[in-house]
């Protein structure tokens, strides 16, 4: 596959740079989430201050089947290397083409706006974590890469 | 506008559902407010057989719990990306680093009182080790 060692060593250091690069922009992804999350948590609770404890948690989340459908789907794709590629799409739909109530019914109908904001602000988290999945196959594919060619370098230098 | 709206959604909805018309899900394992904030944002479902695809954990639930949970959404093929709680994936980091597939995709996500701790994700660790010193030549 690979001619000599230089070629080999080239490509493990082209390959070790990069995944020093998608670890440096998988922490920066996630401290981006980190400082949405913390967003959406401060909103929750002061939603939580005008309501009252007991208005928004768990209780309020329905538990049957058939009466909350995702807002979010994810569709993955192979790309030219056949490495996983997420995207989540929001949608209004469901397959049938009915509308999915809005999850923020579930806590009264004039909910506080600090309720919609933490709405958004975990939206655009899921939102987020499409990107961070790239990233995490992409160093799983640039491990098994490393792997690989260090492998092909020991056999070479044998 | 808002028709025009509604209109683009479905034009991406069907152009995007082209490779896999169904579309999978995100799970999410985690505290209350986590938990409640993702729903909240429209993330959970509770398919046909009645399961979920979200956990609360809480300081009652039992290590096994999480780890037969998290196994589980694992397992099902409809959910790609799982988002679950970095101090929550302590707990059952075993399980978390055995998981070596890109799908479905484990994300560890602070939570309200933990912060991110990079030296702790199962995957940077596991790109880390890469540098192994005895590997420099």
């Amino acid at each position: 596959m690979h001619g000599s060692v230089d070629e080999v060593c080239a490509a493990l250091d082209k390959f070790t740079l990069r995944s020093l690069e998608l670890m440096e922009e998988k922490v920066s992804v996630t401290l981006q989430m980190e400082e949405i999350l913390r967003d959406g948590h401060i909103e929750l609770a002061k939603s939580r201050y005008i309501r009252g404890m007991e208005n928004i948690g768990m209780l309020q989340v329905p538990t049957e089947a058939g009466q909350f459908e995702s807002l979010f789907k994810v569709q993955t794709e192979l790309d030219e290397e056949s490495i996983p590629q997420f995207d989540v799409i929001n949608r209004k739909h469901n397959d049938e083409g009915k509308e999915i109530p809005d999850p923020i019914k579930w806590f009264g109908v004039l909910v506080p706006q600090n309720l919609r904001n933490a709405q958004k602000r975990f939206q655009a988290t899921a939102q987020l974590s499409s990107k961070c999945g790239n990233i995490r196959t992409e160093i799983i594919s640039t491990t098994e890469k490393l792997n690989e060619l260090k492998r092909i370098k020991k056999n070479i230098s044998k | 506008m808002a028709k025009v709206k509604e209109a683009m959604h479905r034009l991406q909805e069907n152009t995007g559902a082209g490779l896999d018309r169904k579309g999978k899900l995100l799970a999410v394992i985690g505290d209350e407010d986590t938990c409640v904030g993702f729903l909240l944002g429209g993330v959970g479902e509770i398919n046909k057989n009645r399961q979920p695809n979200f956990m609360v954990v809480d300081k009652n639930t039992a290590v096994g719990e999480i780890e037969d949970t998290f196994k589980r959404f694992i397992k099902r093929d409809d959910i790609d990306i799982i988002l679950i709680n970095q101090n929550v994936a302590e707990m059952i980091r075993h399980v978390i680093d055995s998981h070596t597939q890109p799908v479905p995709s484990v994300l560890e996500i602070p939570s309200k009182d933990h912060p991110y701790d990079a030296s702790k994700d199962s995957i940077l660790r596991r790109a880390r080790g890469m540098f192994n010193p005895e590997d420099i030549h």
